[in-house]
């Protein structure tokens, strides 16, 4: 009988390590510097840049596409995702075809607009979009370290 | 208002389904393995964050306060 993943698992799956608290903390210290920027500006541009670029210097060089996936994808699998994605497009094209800025049918951004007015509000969201955007990386690079990786341990993809 | 609701909801819902499918794995397929089934692809990486960086760049360079 396989043995049911816990909980922790099947949520997150990786535990925070030492090396995972120092780059929470790193990010928390550039997202803080980030948000504090104004918007339309070069620096706003570079700073917010900056962050995909290593990912995708990183993304390209990790070993996580040697993996296999944990569940194999099927269109049935992923139709919530597909529903919930063409509903969004939709009300997001209405806005657009409005202008944009309509107050009846606001877009995306308009709505997300309003959080932004504060920077902890800023932080905290832009704090989630880098974790989102390296959640992946933790994983597999964590993994080929001697200290954690072991032999028999099952191979699973990283989770975003 | 109605829309702005629409958008909360969309939001919570996709939210709440990650979880449930995380919760529950097998039938459904998760955002999380959605992405790591992509980004075993180099073309799937690059897709993810472009997608990843699009979003960032929109909302966290370019945003207006509404007054």
């Amino acid at each position: 009988m396989t043995p049911r993943p816990s909980k922790t698992a099947r949520l997150g799956g990786c535990l925070p390590t030492r090396r995972f608290a120092a780059f929470a903390l790193i990010s928390a210290a550039y997202a803080w510097y980030v948000t504090g920027l104004r918007p339309f500006t070069n620096s706003a541009y570079e700073a917010v840049f900056a962050a995909p670029a290593i990912l995708l210097a990183l993304g390209l060089l990790s070993p996580a596409g040697r993996r296999t996936p944990r569940d194999p994808l099927t269109l049935r699998g992923v139709a919530p995702w597909v529903a919930l994605a063409a509903a969004a497009g939709c009300l997001e094209a209405i806005g657009l075809a409005l202008g944009g800025r309509s107050p009846v049918v606001p877009t995306l951004s308009t709505v997300v607009d309003h959080a932004l007015g504060w920077h902890a509000t800023r932080f905290v969201l832009f704090f989630g979009w880098l974790e989102v955007g390296t959640r992946p990386l933790h994983g597999p690079w964590r993994r080929l370290s001697p200290r954690t990786s072991s032999p028999g341990a099952p191979q699973t993809g990283p989770s975003l | 208002m109605i829309v702005t609701v629409a958008w909360l909801v969309l939001l919570t819902a996709g939210f709440a389904w990650e979880c449930y499918c995380r919760l529950h794995p097998g039938r459904w397929a998760s955002l999380a393995t959605v992405s790591s089934w992509l980004w075993q692809r180099r073309a799937g990486r690059v897709f993810l964050v472009a997608v990843w960086a699009f979003v960032g760049w929109h909302f966290f360079s370019r945003y207006t306060v509404p007054r």
